[in-house]
């Protein structure tokens, strides 16, 4: 039983990773594009002010602290000694982030597939210490969200980052 | 290992251990550590950061915290969305299984695969535990099944399933000691009384919004809504009172 759903998946994933590269020529379709990420647009980490919870993220609470992060955009700060009357604090500007966790000081997150490293001694202005790039694969967009056409990634281009969906004229690539 | 597959194969997500409280993080040399909720990839614990990705766990030094170093990195197996610790174990949640890793040496997560190890560890865990998942469908996670699936621990590497409560759409949960609180998508949130463990019993729905995560955290549970955060006063567990609903 497990061995037969074991070589039924292996299948799969097999079928899913020789997805077709299609020809379609001379065709605009709707279909995806990969977005980009290249090391020029590896943004700084700065501290502004408090910001709209737009894409709300993962929690985290370290005390009368209260973090939340704003998928792919950083990271909102609150003051929530008084619960009833929480307070945003700032906002900690992140491209990419998803996830964080807090040793002291010291904030962990991620922009995309970096892990960086945070010093937040004081709320109002957090310092980027240090930053691990291409550490792990948070960010993996090998294919887009639906199946369908689909621009091929070029690495050259740097990591895929997510994809748009847009007319293409001639995509390449399906699954 | 295998049985541990077959258990939880149709498993999906977010999971949490008796007697562990949430994801509270307990690190080394007295450091202050937070606490992330059930969903995080991300946790740190005796002086070392481990982080999962899609298929891989990666354990980072924190001797120096300002700078840590890369020093493991091993694959666990596909779709993997949660990292949660308890003592010397560490518990990788995928969309299909749990990964049950020992941290005895934390530079080094070993994947526990035999019983004999399992009797090494600590008795009041093996005895006195319980293992709360949620399983949901969506597009990710497949399956038709959305369920709060209950096991006993007693033998970590051989759980047995012990109840399933049927949900509506559970996303992650948090447990403060004899309390479960299941986020329930759009049905809100779920408070069980889990004095038997085995056999949660629900005692309160709260319909408040599109409910993601929850940290208990001491008399305030943290909730992550779809849209922002709420925030509940809990010195009645069974009876969370509203304290503040932050979005926009």
């Amino acid at each position: 039983m497990m061995k037969r759903f074991a070589i039924a998946s292996s299948a799969a994933t097999l079928l899913l990773a020789f997805a077709s590269c299609n020809d379609r020529q001379n065709q605009e379709v709707m279909g995806y594009a990969p977005v980009y990420h290249t090391d020029s647009a590896r943004s700084k980490v700065s501290t502004i002010a408090p910001q709209p919870i737009v894409e709300a993220g993962k929690i985290y609470v370290r005390e009368n602290t209260l973090f939340q992060v704003e998928n792919g955009q950083g990271i909102h700060v609150l003051d929530i000694s008084q619960p009833d009357q929480p307070e945003k604090l700032a906002f900690i500007v992140v491209e990419g982030a998803q996830e964080l966790s807090i040793i002291d000081n010291i904030l962990y997150t991620n922009s995309y597939n970096d892990l960086l490293v945070i010093d937040i001694s004081d709320l109002h202005q957090a310092v980027l210490l240090n930053r691990v790039a291409n550490t792990f694969k948070l960010q993996q967009h090998d294919r887009p969200p639906e199946s369908g056409y689909f621009e091929c990634p070029d690495p050259e281009k740097g990591t895929v980052i997510g994809w748009q969906k847009k007319m293409l004229q001639s995509p390449r690539c399906k699954y | 290992m295998r049985l541990l597959y077959k258990f939880f194969l149709p498993l999906c997500l977010a999971v949490i251990f008796l007697p562990a409280c949430n994801k509270a993080e307990q690190n080394g040399a007295g450091d202050q550590v937070g606490t992330g909720g059930s969903l995080a990839r991300f946790i740190i614990t005796k002086n070392h950061l481990y982080v999962v990705d899609g298929g891989k766990m990666h354990t980072y030094s924190m001797a120096d915290p300002a700078n840590p170093q890369k020093i493991y990195q091993q694959d666990i197996g596909f779709n993997i969305e949660t990292i949660y610790s308890w003592e010397d174990k560490l518990f990788v949640g995928s969309q299909d299984a749990i990964y049950v890793y020992s941290i005895v040496q934390p530079g080094t997560p070993r994947l526990l695969g035999s019983a004999s190890h399992l009797r090494a560890c600590d008795p009041v865990v093996a005895n006195d535990s319980v293992a709360y998942v949620t399983v949901r469908t969506g597009n990710t996670c497949g399956g038709n099944v959305n369920a709060l699936y209950v096991y006993s621990l007693k033998e970590v590497l051989n759980p047995v399933q012990t109840n399933i409560l049927p949900l509506s759409n559970p996303h992650g949960l948090g447990l403060q000691q004899q309390t479960l609180y299941v986020c329930d998508g759009a049905e809100g949130l779920r408070v069980f009384d889990v004095s038997a463990a085995y056999q949660p019993i629900e005692v309160k729905q709260i319909k408040a919004g599109f409910f993601k995560d929850c940290i208990p955290y001491n008399n305030l549970l943290i909730c992550m809504l779809s849209d922002g955060m709420a925030l509940y006063d809990i010195s009645n567990p069974h009876n969370p009172v509203l304290q503040a609903t932050i979005k926009g």
